[in-house]
């Protein structure tokens, strides 16, 4: 499989690539995110083509080094446990990984199960693969998987037509994905670094339906942060693609006497060729302002969308 | 506590895109200024007919109005394209992913589906387009 025919996708200090074009057979490419974890410790990603699940991509981070070839037998013994007629055989895999094929699965798929624990980063990865006897599709998800780093650390996002990178970590703060919210033609991915600082990177598609519609424009999609904050909302002269605005964050009276409310900036600009309205928006401490302009934000990471979050 | 559906009701999502939208034949389209409005006939209660009628001004029929993107799903609710050709061809023009337009377009479908606009045909049933019954649902 061409590397052109590949989606990549980044996601806590993982990098993935799965089909993105439908290949002759129909059922192939292109695999879709549909259901994603944030949690550093223990997560998934789930791919789906258009019909069915393709690729479970799973993280655990484990101290020290778990028995690879015991865990494959584990799984092994528990499918036998639910069907006899199972049979299973040692897949060729890039160095690194150990795995099984399942062949006559009850709907007669081949599912190949293989694992690999990352030394550098403690992280073991586990992958599901329904890719039928299809080599070059083996080749390419298991071969085109690696650990980038570790979960925490990692600054790279693309995943949901993004693609975001986070500032480099300096003295006490670190960028973390917390949380997304991942809705069709909508996705938002939040950032905090521990210090009451807290940016959102916001993608909307179909851009150009809604920004012609009344009352829809930039500054408007950046007031939406904080409806409440309209008086102290200050939008910048709107360009034609590009909006900013700064607004206080509404809070006690109290607070802002004694420097604790908090400032919000933000800025959106659509992107004519992608169809999409990007949204870079950070709400911070009055006294200890962040920046966005070490933030790079723009359009990757395709497979995705209409997503579940763990 | 809940209790599971059963299985028999669960439609997979291999069915789902198989099915073949199909407009209700009792539906009436009229385009005003941008908005397309369908007008559905309503099933006529015995108690619309008689005297009551003579005093109440009954409705007929029920319009809805469909936006730019209603009025692209709907015209592509042709009874020949199936769900999974409606969708793509909604992710291709608006350049999302498939599943994200699947989600948009079925919800679009089943909202079509419950005011009685249109009714979805599994592949087991009759592939040629058939009038809906009027004031019948679709079963999503």
């Amino acid at each position: 499989m061409h590397a052109s025919h590949l989606n990549v996708i980044e996601w806590l200090g993982l990098e993935i690539k799965v089909p993105g074009q439908r290949g002759p057979d129909s059922a192939q490419g292109p695999w879709e995110l549909v259901r994603h974890g944030v949690s550093l410790r223990k997560g998934s990603l789930v791919f789906a083509d258009r019909r069915r699940q393709r690729l479970q991509v799973i993280w655990t981070a484990c101290s020290q080094r778990p028995d690879v070839g015991q865990l494959l037998k584990d799984h092994r013994t528990r499918q036998l446990e639910q069907d006899a007629d199972a049979r299973f055989t040692a897949a060729t895999l890039p160095a690194g990984w150990r795995g099984l094929r399942r062949q006559g699965a009850a709907d007669g798929r081949g599912l190949l199960r293989a694992a690999r624990y990352d030394n550098a980063t403690r992280r073991l990865v586990e992958v599901v693969l329904d890719a039928g006897d299809d080599d070059a599709v083996v080749d390419a998800v298991i071969g085109g998987l690696r650990v980038t780093g570790p979960a925490d650390t990692a600054r790279r996002v693309r995943a949901f037509g993004l693609d975001v990178t986070r500032p480099a970590d300096d003295a006490g703060t670190r960028w973390t994905l917390r949380s997304t919210r991942v809705l069709p033609a909508d996705a938002a991915l939040h950032f905090d670094d521990g210090q009451g600082r807290e940016v959102t990177v916001r993608r909307r598609a179909m851009a150009g339906d809604w920004l012609g519609c009344k009352g829809q424009t930039l500054a408007a999609a950046l007031r939406a942060y904080d409806p409440k904050a309209r008086r102290a909302f200050a939008a910048s002269a709107e360009q034609p693609h590009e909006a900013e605005a700064t607004w206080n964050v509404p809070g006690p009276r109290f607070w802002r006497l004694l420097g604790r409310h908090r400032v919000g900036r933000g800025r959106a600009w659509h992107d004519a060729a992608d169809d999409a309205v990007y949204e870079l928006v950070g709400t911070w401490p009055a006294r200890s302002p962040g920046d966005l302009s070490p933030w790079a934000v723009g359009p990757g990471g395709r497979a995705g969308g209409g997503a579940d979050h763990d | 506590m809940t209790k599971r559906r059963p299985a028999a009701n669960t439609v997979t999502l291999e069915r789902l895109l198989a099915a073949v939208p199909t407009a209700n034949r009792a539906v009436r389209a009229e385009q005003r200024g941008e908005a397309l409005v369908l007008f559905v006939p309503l099933r006529e209660r015995w108690w619309m007919r008689g005297p009551a009628s003579w005093w109440l001004p009954f409705r007929k029929e029920r319009g809805i109005a469909l936006d730019r993107l209603g009025q692209e799903v709907w015209a592509a609710c042709d009874g020949v394209r199936n769900v999974e050709a409606v969708v793509a061809e909604f992710s291709r023009r608006h350049r999302l992913g498939f599943h994200e337009a699947r989600l948009k377009v079925m919800a679009f479908l089943r909202l079509l589906a419950e005011r009685k606009l249109l009714v979805l045909i599994g592949p087991s049933a009759a592939p040629e387009p058939t009038e809906a019954p009027t004031g019948a649902g679709g079963e999503p």
